[in-house]
């Protein structure tokens, strides 16, 4: 019986990214590509693995036999959501990998995507997660490598009362590639040392030009994924590439103090299908300027704490019009 | 600032373009004709960007 075991603490995530060269979709990054070590504080992992499809039982028996059963490994999806300090890097490396771009300003729009995701084609936007020390062979395969990972959404977030206020990142990545457990040890990882954002830096938090006391906020991308079947001379079930089967959708909420600000936005909270901009701006625009030209306020109520709050969750669209599909549906300039 | 393709942009390889700084959204946008926003432009690039920021914001900006 093995008397080994593995530390949460331990485990280091490192993502390969494109920063040299974009690696085709299925294809690990290497050693010597270009690796960050961003400042995870929470993730999970997953393991090669499949579920099981019943065939239908036959009348007038009451229980299920072997045969009935089979694995189905072309129709995995892996997982793993990573929790980040939010730093600029953090932010930046899950829009590249999210909706393809890695500097700032990050903007999305309509005409935006992560471009061709077929099996075998270079892809600035594939990442490889290595979760160092959490492969469960501790002798000589000690690292869970996920290749082919793409994003499917990005949470921004930061409240008064979490944290410090620090903003942190949630980002969800995909893979339809078997997580595979070896030796694999970047060389010289970009370590992030990069400082969070922080909500009391903030220096503009508007709603069509309203200032709000803010509590928190909140803001998602995301995006569905589709595994493309699978090859059938793969061993390992790989996928022909992934699709994005629905539109990008940045939703998101904000809790504010609930005072004559909320009475001035009054009519966009009852509902005129009539887009907005919200505006939350680090006293140093340059550091964090996160943009949405128009939002709708989705059913915004009244908190009841020990003060009274706002809630405001709201939808970001692009402006309509002539350049409907190239307008801006959301900005970040972020640095240092 | 707010930035547009110069000419010489379009004779660019991919080994020189945004697409080699792993960012192809830049890239199509200002190939399409469309206005970029950059917080720090790539040193080589920036004789291939020209400004696109309107007189109004450049006075704002001051």
């Amino acid at each position: 019986m093995a008397t080994n075991f593995q530390s949460r603490s331990d485990v280091q995530v490192i993502l390969g990214t494109a920063a040299s060269s974009a690696k085709a979709v299925g294809t690990a990054h290497a050693e010597g590509d270009t690796w960050h070590k961003l400042q995870v504080i929470d993730y999970n992992i997953e393991h090669a693995s499949a579920p099981i499809d019943v065939a239908p039982s036959r009348s007038g028996i009451y229980g299920q036999v072997e045969s009935q059963g089979h694995h189905r490994p072309d129709t995995q999806m892996y997982e793993v959501t990573l929790t980040m300090r939010g730093t600029t890097t953090a932010v930046l490396q899950s829009c590249l990998s999210l909706f393809g771009t890695p500097s700032s300003a990050a903007v999305l729009d309509p005409s935006d995507n992560t471009g061709d995701m077929t099996h075998g084609i270079a892809n600035a936007s594939q990442f490889t997660i290595v979760f160092a020390n959490a492969g469960s062979d501790k002798a000589t395969n000690n690292d869970v490598v996920m290749k082919g990972c793409f994003a499917t959404s990005m949470v921004l977030r930061q409240d008064v009362g979490t944290n410090g206020g620090e903003m942190v990142v949630e980002t969800t990545f995909v893979t339809a590639y078997q997580p595979s457990e070896e030796n694999l040890n970047p060389t010289s990882p970009t370590v992030d040392e990069g400082s969070p954002r922080n909500i009391f830096d903030l220096g503009t938090s508007t709603i069509d030009g309203v200032a709000l006391t803010l509590n928190n906020f909140e803001i998602s991308i995301t995006r569905p994924l589709a595994r493309v079947h699978f090859q059938p001379t793969s061993a390992s079930f790989d996928p022909n590439g992934y699709v994005q089967t629905g539109p990008y959708e940045v939703t998101g909420s904000i809790t504010a103090k609930r005072d004559d600000a909320i009475n001035d936005i009054a009519d966009h909270i009852k509902g005129d299908s009539a887009g907005i901009p919200l505006a939350l701006v680090d006293s140093t625009s340059a550091n964090l300027n996160i943009s949405c030209p128009k939002i709708m306020i989705d059913n915004s109520k009244p908190e009841v704490s020990d003060f009274l709050l706002q809630t405001i969750p709201f939808r970001a669209f692009a402006a309509k019009g002539a350049d409907q599909e190239t307008n801006t549906i959301i900005s970040i300039t972020i640095a240092n | 600032m707010i930035y547009k393709a110069k000419k010489s942009y379009f004779d660019l390889k991919d080994d020189e373009n945004f697409i080699a700084f792993s960012d192809p959204a830049k890239h199509r946008k200002l190939t399409d004709g469309r206005s970029i926003e950059i917080t720090e432009p790539p040193k080589s690039l920036i004789k291939h960007l020209q400004s696109a920021e309107s007189k109004k914001q450049l006075k704002e900006g001051k």
